[in-house]
This record gives C-alpha cells, structure tokens and sequence, in this order.
C-alpha cells in the first residue's frame, strides 16, 4: 500500500491559485484505504474548493489514478470537463498525479503528500516496510527489512547505537531490527547464519527513473 | 613499533585524543604530548559532533610530529565507498596503517541532524574493504591499487551491550573477515568486562579495554546520562570533594581522583587476557602519563 496524507489547506490553495475552472480526481486504491482519497475525502474537498471560489467542473473516484489505462477509460466520462478545465487536482499518490497528468495531457496538482510504502495495521495505522532498494535482501534478514527498520539502513547490524534490544538512533521504544533478525534466527537455531555478511548494495539500481519492459 | 607488534607483547598503555572542530592543530598535538609514553594512540571523532578535522590527516600529523604510532578511526556515517577509499590511501601516504572502523553516530542524534547520513557501507563491509584491500591490494570492485598496503584493522566492541550475545556473534562475523583487534566503549563495569572477555577469547583477536577520564563532577554526571554508563560512586565521591578546593589544588585533587581510581581499575583487569587498555581522557591528558608511571612503579 501506498501511504499518502492530506497537505495542509493552505499549500493546495496555494498551488491552484491561478486556476479557477478544477476537476477533481481520487483514487479507489490506496488513497481510499488511507482515507485521503476516497469518495468522501473527494466531497469535502469539492466543498473546499467551492468556498475559495473556484468553480469546480466535475470530481471522480478513479479506481486505480496510478494506471494510465484506467485514467483514460474513467476521465472519458468526464471528457468534456476535463478539457474545459484548468488543471485537475489529483487526491492520490505522486504516481497517480503523474499517471493522470500523462492520460489528461492537463496540468495536474497534487493534494496529497506520499509518505511511504506501508503495511496497513488497521485503518489509521500504517506502518513503513519498503524503501524499494531494487535488491530485496529479505530473505537474508529473515523477512525484516533492514533499509527501512535499520535508522542507519546498515546490511550487517547492529550497531553501535543498539541500547537494550532498542534503536538509539529512532528512540520511541522502536526496536533495533537487527536484534530481531538475530532473535529469529536463534528461534530456529540457525545463529550461525548470523555470521553471514550481507554484501553492499549496489547504488547504481537506483539511478534515474527505473522502468520494467517486457 | 607497529601496532601488531606492541599488542602482542603483554599489557601495553594507548592514548586516545579526538579530532576537533579547529584549525589549531597544536592542542591536538600538545595533548598527544601530555600523554607521555604511550605505545600508540587513537585519533577519534568526538561523539555527537559532525564536521571536524579530517580523522585521517590530524593522524598524519599526530605521526609525523610525535613520532607515535596512530590508529585513525573511520566511520561509515559520512562518506561513501569512494571516499573511504580514498581517505584510506591517503593515511597510508601519511604513515597511518591502523584504522578503528566504526559505523558511526546517526547525524539524527548529533548536532547537525539536517545532514545526510551516508551509510553506503556498514563497518562489516569497511573492514571487508580493508582486508581486501591488504590481502589483495585491490578494492572490493577489483581495481587495483598501486603499491603495498598492510593494513591493520579494529573496531569498536561493546562489552555492555544487551542482549550481550548478538554484540558477540557481530564481532564473530567481524572476525571471519580479519578484524585484527578490537577496542571495548567505555565502561567502569568490570564483570561486564570479565563476562565480555570469557564469551570473545575463542575469536583469538586482541582486546583493548576504553577507559574514560573525567575532567570534573558535572563531566562524571553527564556521561552517566548515557543508560550504558555507570560511574561508580566512589569516583563521583572523590571528584566531588575535589570541587571544594580552588586552583591548582583543585585541578591536581582532579587528576588524583582519576589516577588512583584508575589505577586500581587498571591492576584489576591486568592479567585477565587483555591486550591493554586505551585512555580517553579529554582535556586531561596529563593524567595518562601520570598513571602510566604509577602503573610501572
Ligand atoms: S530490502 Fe527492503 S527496501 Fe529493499 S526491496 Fe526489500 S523490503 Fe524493499
Ligand atoms: S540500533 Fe539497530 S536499528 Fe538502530 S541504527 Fe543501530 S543497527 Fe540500526
């Protein structure tokens, strides 16, 4: 899931000054279960824009903003808005705001920040699991991952900072993953494998906006 | 005489200065001096602080000016491999083949946490770094390097970690990449110590124990606000009372509280299968030489 939270009032006025004609769009997906991008979220904000004035042309809940596909075939039902509009305010992820802008071919802004790649707890606790290094290490660090739980991001903990089983570094009572990696293993009685060193990473996966083709 | 060599030779006295936040590179160097005798002496980061003098050149000029054999501590928080790299060679140009690697304070908890923390490798990966770099005269990409290097490589133990036994299976993995010896953090905890020697015997690296000197009382209280640091009472006692005198009486009832406690401190691990004991005494140095004369009477 894709955790994203609401910019404050003040940026999105900001940001749609000089446009007065506004579509609004949300997303069906993560936003909705983040409760920053759903329906309701989408009619409140509608209701917002109308109060600074603006004239707000149509709004929808686009089931997934982040697929251009989708974006192409949910805006047609809204073509005629959508073109008389002078940008789309875009209640999703940064990818969704972009998807849209790509299917829209209009300016786009966006009304939420994006915070993290998370695990869902229940709703109103989202937790960070995944910085998307490009090399998941997890199954090397016993499905805990080290470059988010880690404050140092270290391949091979802990570190000089772990203070009884905790992260110094994080504080808040947060555990020194690597103390868990360590715990799970010695549950199996795999403690040997702790030994293993975890190579570096290799940056250059990283570089430039990454892209799958096949 | 080389690092190696003087470890091997019983319980041998090292210093430990930090680098600073100066241009002023005679208080580092008078400090070295004050330390008299020592067989070699750590340049360190001071904790919390980002930004000082390169750990590696003020080690070059503590060697060429003193004529002591240096070990230079170097951090993962800032650099990336390129540039451990490079610092790496260039301490060899300075005569600096020991290094004390360490993963490094988290910029979050130090006095500029707006900095990026680099973390491209962690301190397993730079001592894997340095082994290779030594065995192979190549860097962990394969490039060659031009000329020898015989690097000696040590890290930071922590006798007072808990849970105690992933510390140790840290340093065993550290171990199976040629860690040549370690250095215990600070502690007045000598069962810790003891416990910490019996459980990391088996690895066969030398061990050198910290040992922290305390300018005055507020500086007693304040390393006692680390959760990992108990200073024994006695010690407070005696800088305490120290506190009541004026001037230089003051200063030496200072110095004398350290010194007598360390030295029965220092008598109690002696013999236990250490390899020494490293002295950080900030602003106080004098008292290393002090309690080294103390030591051979
Ligand atoms: S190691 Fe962590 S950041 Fe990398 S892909 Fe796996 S979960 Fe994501
Ligand atoms: S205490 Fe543990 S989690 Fe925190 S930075 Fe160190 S190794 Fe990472």
């Amino acid at each position: 899931m894709i955790i994203t939270v609401a910019k404050s009032d003040e940026e999105v006025k900001r940001a749609l000054e000089p446009y007065r004609n506004i579509v609004v769009v949300g997303c069906g997906t993560c936003a909705t279960i983040c409760r920053t991008g759903g329906e309701d979220q989408v009619k409140e904000m509608v209701e917002k824009l109308m109060g600074w004035g603006k004239n707000v042309l149509a709004s929808m809940v686009v089931e997934s903003p982040c697929d251009v596909r989708i974006d192409r075939r949910d805006l047609r039902r809204i073509e005629d808005e959508v073109k008389r509009a002078d940008a789309i305010l875009v209640m999703s992820c940064g990818v969704g705001v972009q998807a849209v802008g790509e299917a829209s071919g209009k300016k786009v802004l966006a009304a939420l920040d994006t915070i993290f790649l998370g695990e869902v707890e229940h709703i109103g606790r989202f937790l960070e699991r995944c910085r998307e290094c490009g090399m998941c290490v997890l199954n090397e660090t016993e499905g805990l991952c080290p470059i988010v739980l880690c404050a140092k991001g270290l391949m091979n903990g802990p570190c000089e900072d772990m203070i009884n089983g905790k992260c110094g570094v994080v504080g808040d009572e947060a555990d020194c993953v690597w103390v868990k990696v360590w715990e799970r293993m010695k549950s199996e009685g795999r403690e040997e494998d702790f030994l293993r060193v975890n190579p570096p990473l290799d940056r250059s996966v990283k570089v430039g906006a990454a892209k799958v083709v096949w | 005489m080389k690092l190696m060599d003087v470890l091997g030779k019983g319980f041998t006295l090292i210093g430990q200065v930090d680098s600073a936040r100066t241009v002023d590179m005679g208080a580092i160097l008078n400090a070295v001096k004050s330390m008299g005798n020592v067989s070699a002496v750590i340049v360190s980061e001071p904790r919390g602080m980002l930004g000082v003098a390169n750990t590696v050149v003020v080690s070059g000029l503590v060697k060429k000016e003193t004529g002591k054999e240096v070990i230079c501590q170097l951090t993962c928080r800032d650099r990336n491999r390129a540039a451990l790299l490079s610092d790496v060679l260039a301490a060899k140009m300075l005569g600096i083949d020991s290094f004390l690697v360490t993963d490094g304070g988290h910029p979050k908890i130090s006095d500029t946490p707006q900095a990026m923390a680099v973390f491209d490798l962690d301190s397993a990966q730079l001592v894997q770094m340095l082994r290779h770099l030594s065995e192979k005269g190549e860097t962990l990409a394969g490039h060659s390097i031009v000329g020898k290097l015989n690097i000696y490589v040590g890290t930071m133990a922590f006798p007072v970690a808990s849970p105690i036994e992933v510390e140790v299976k840290r340093l065993e993995r550290m171990v199976g990449l040629g860690l040549n010896f370690m250095v215990t953090y600070p502690t007045f905890n000598i069962e810790a110590l003891n416990r910490f020697q019996s459980e990391t015997k088996r690895l066969g690296v030398p061990v050198i124990v910290g040992v922290r000197m305390l300018q005055d009382v507020r500086d007693a209280r304040r390393l006692n606000e680390d959760p990992r640091v108990t200073v024994p009472p006695e010690l407070i006692d005696s800088l305490e009372k120290a506190e009541k005198l004026r001037g230089e009486e003051k200063a030496n009832a200072r110095l004398e509280a350290n010194i007598s406690f360390f030295e029965g401190f220092i008598e109690s691990i002696k013999g236990k299968g250490f390899a020494g004991c490293s002295i950080y005494a900030p602003g106080i140095e004098q008292a290393v030489s002090q309690l080294a004369s103390r030591l051979q009477a």
